[in-house]
């Protein structure tokens, strides 16, 4: 088939008969893994912000040690 | 006279003057006058022979490329319309032999061009036609972007670039005349008249003739609905139209963000305000019992 | 003295020594300068073709691609870039965080000339340039288009941030009354400019919502708007590492020593930030791609192109970063935002240009003209930064 300038191609739409309304679809079949990533986003989300929060360090004044223990 | 009565004296005759003074009553009428239903042309592709007059009458009524329809193999090849024509016929090889389909602005009911036009350039008018004003465009090519059928077209070797696109003849319109390529052609493939008219032609069409005709109108409901239609012989997706577009009109795929605009410039604002309020008070507050914030010392 | 001569002697005194100002400073033969002074002429004769003769004489754009290099590259990974002011000038304005101050200056710079410079290479793209008034002054507003939103918030964002800007302005020609009065007003343009930024930002993305048959379904959702809005956040921030890496040692000599050591903990706040929010981004990014089943998709060279994007430009830098902060290692932070900043650029011209009509026999692709005027613009504005940098009190607190 010569490649027209408009049509050559599967989109998905034409694949997943979403234009027809007599096949049966289901929106919401995905929803359940969905809440799943939610919940595992919550969850590893706290475990980011808590793994970064990390004390800072004051600014090194030149001279002063940081460090109160001898030889180091 | 005591404020009570003040207010309601001032409030009657202030509704008063304001319902005499006001069209008020007229204004309901007047959104009921206007309603003239848009107009189309159906292409019945099953009467095109590739004559191409229409291409050339569309080009010569309005001052653009007119094709040698005798001697240049235009058929040859599948192209489109360009900066030079508004209008172009294909010839697709099929398995009920050749079928010539004409090509040229959709005239959509919604049309993404005019959603996208910040200038309003392109602009749906009332009658039907979708036209395209030069004082006001100023080729941003946003309409190109948005277009689902890719029909706008820039002039990218000029200094002063139009869009160029078919108009449905609108100048004739307002003379009361039919677009040029309807009158040109010469084997009634092309009718003009309302959407309305034009949707039970061809459904009588395709009821009449339940074998000659794919069981589907274009344009029906493609993007929400075209005002121009399209019957054919052969699956639509055989001869260059895309059926993948979706029944949604196209300005609505905005529609979403543009609504939550004045949200956030209602929200964000107070929002932001109430936080900066909020961290000053923390702020104050912790001074007060001898914190300071991080950094601070250093300065 | 009265009023008007107090007046007319400043405004003599500040007018003189703006010109005076213009004069050149530093030697002419920088590394920098021999690569650029070529560049903006070679671009200015480009431009010189471009007005004379039409956009396609110059440039690669056709019937089929409209929008190319100058768009999906200068407006809309430029202003992408830009994201980092209305950040930090929230961290330090309205959550009244101190840590960050000394940036704000050459962050909200950075920003408006970015604005200036990218809003003036979607001119150069304009077909009828002229005619950009139409929409500003009411001959003919398009409400319904989200690009008339685009421009005027871009128009309404640059007059905020230069407000924002204006105290150092005015702190430079020693107009100690204009700058009290234009720093008061600092904390209105800031949520102004925040309240724009989340607009135009998105609103960038919003553009293409209606060419929803021509990009990739890998790359379209209906959620284009939201995606940009929190990719530009570590665009920004990434953004504002980079070129300080580049300025601290480029400027050495007009950053305190102090300011230095200081900087350090600034990058790593800065790199928190980044971290979170590419978590924050590729989770979305993960919802979507449930949502839409893009499993289905995922086996062919788009496929391969768009997890080259999420996950090797968006979740390992993500990863960087946060290994970074909890390690304070500086150089990986830089590294890492090398990595985000070209997640963000491919992610815009995916959007805009790569994807677009995936599907076409012969696809865009940019000429050197445009390739070259590309460079002029980031060069000319280059140009400018320097020459404000080193005559304003640009890093200086305030």
């Amino acid at each position: 088939m010569d490649s027209y300038p408009y049509a050559g191609f599967q989109t998905r739409l034409e694949t997943g008969a979403h234009m027809e309304f007599y096949y049966y679809v289901n929106i919401f079949e995905t929803k359940g893994l969905e809440y799943l990533l939610l919940l595992s986003f919550l969850a590893l989300f706290i475990v980011l912000v808590r793994y970064l929060s990390v004390p800072e360090k004051k600014n090194p004044v030149p001279g002063e040690k940081t460090s109160t223990t001898a030889g180091s | 006279m005591d404020r009570r009565q003040f207010f309601k004296t001032s409030a009657t005759v202030g509704a008063a003057v304001g319902a005499a003074v006001l069209p008020i009553k007229d204004l309901r009428a007047a959104n009921t006058k206007e309603n003239k239903e848009f107009i189309g042309v159906l292409v019945d592709t099953t009467r095109c022979i590739g004559c191409r007059s229409c291409e050339v009458a569309c080009s010569v009524t309005h001052d653009n490329f007119v094709p040698d329809v005798k001697n240049d193999n235009a058929l040859e090849k599948i192209h489109d319309t360009s900066d030079k024509q508004w209008t172009i016929v294909n010839r697709f090889k099929t398995e009920k032999g050749d079928v010539f389909v004409k090509r040229q602005c959709m005239h959509c009911w919604q049309p993404a061009c005019a959603a996208a036009c910040l200038v309003n350039a392109m602009a749906k008018t009332k009658e039907g036609p979708v036209t395209w004003d030069g004082d006001k465009c100023m080729g941003c090519r946003f309409c190109m972007v948005s277009c689902p059928f890719d029909i706008p077209k820039a002039e990218y070797h000029s200094w002063n670039p139009r869009i160029q696109k078919c108009n449905m003849c609108y100048e004739r319109l307002k003379e009361g005349k039919k677009p040029a390529c309807v009158e040109a052609c010469p084997t009634d493939t092309l009718m003009f008249g309302t959407k309305r008219q034009l949707m039970e032609i061809a459904r009588h069409r395709v009821y009449s003739h339940p074998d000659k005709y794919v069981h589907q109108i274009y344009g029906e409901n493609e993007v929400g609905g075209t005002g121009w239609l399209y019957l054919s012989a052969v699956p639509f997706s055989q001869i260059g139209f895309r059926t993948d577009l979706g029944t949604t009109p196209y300005p609505e795929y905005t529609k979403q963000f543009l609504v939550s605009v004045p949200l956030i410039l209602f929200g964000v604002p107070a929002l932001l305000l109430g936080l900066n309020e909020l961290t000053d008070r923390k702020n104050k507050l912790r001074e007060n019992q001898g914190w300071t914030n991080p950094g601070e010392e250093d300065e | 003295m009265n009023n008007t001569a107090v007046f007319t002697s400043e405004f003599n005194r500040v007018f003189k020594f703006f010109l005076q100002e213009l004069k050149p400073r530093g030697k002419w033969l920088t590394p920098f300068n021999v690569i650029s002074i070529p560049i903006i002429i070679v671009g200015l004769i480009i431009l010189y073709f471009r007005f004379v003769y039409g956009l396609g004489s110059v440039t690669n754009l056709s019937q089929d691609f409209p929008w190319g290099l100058w768009i999906g590259f200068d407006v809309v990974t430029g202003v992408a870039f830009a994201g980092g002011s209305y950040v930090v000038t929230f961290v330090v304005y309205v959550m009244r965080n101190e840590k960050y101050h000394s940036i704000v200056r050459v962050t909200v710079l950075n920003g408006l000339l970015a604005y200036i410079f990218y809003a003036g290479a979607l001119v150069l793209d304009l077909g009828r340039p002229w005619h950009i008034v139409n929409p500003i002054i009411g001959n003919s507003f398009g409400y319904n288009s989200v690009l008339f939103l685009v421009s005027w918030h871009f128009l309404l964002y640059m007059i905020a941030m230069f407000v924002e800007f204006s105290p150092v302005i005015a702190e430079w020609a020693r107009l100690e009354k204009v700058r009290k009065f234009l720093s008061a007003l600092t904390l209105g343009a800031v949520i102004f400019g925040i309240t724009l930024s989340i607009l135009h930002q998105s609103g960038l993305g919003a553009l293409f919502l209606m060419a929803k048959p021509k990009i990739h379904p890998l790359w379209y959702s209906e959620f284009i708007p939201v995606m940009f809005f929190v990719s530009s956040i570590y665009a920004g921030l990434s953004m504002i590492i980079f070129e300080g890496t580049i300025s601290h040692k480029v400027f050495k000599h007009l950053i305190g020593e102090g300011n230095h050591h200081h900087y350090d903990e600034i990058v790593l706040g800065l790199a928190k930030g980044a971290a979170i929010t590419m978590f924050v981004y590729y989770f979305f990014q993960a919802l979507l791609f449930i949502h839409e089943k893009r499993w289905e998709l995922i086996n062919d060279f788009w496929g391969y192109w768009y997890l080259l994007e999420v996950i090797g430009l968006v979740l390992i830098p993500c990863c960087m970063y946060a290994y970074a902060v909890r390690n304070r290692n500086l150089g990986i932070i830089k590294v890492a935002s090398v990595l985000a900043l070209l997640g963000i650029i491919l992610n815009r011209l995916n959007v805009s240009v790569i994807t677009f009509r995936w599907y076409a026999v012969d696809h865009y692709y940019p000429s050197w003209q445009e390739i070259v005027v590309t460079l002029m613009v980031i060069s000319v504005e280059i140009w400018v930064l320097r020459w404000i940098v080193t005559r304003m009190p640009v890093f200086k607190h305030d």
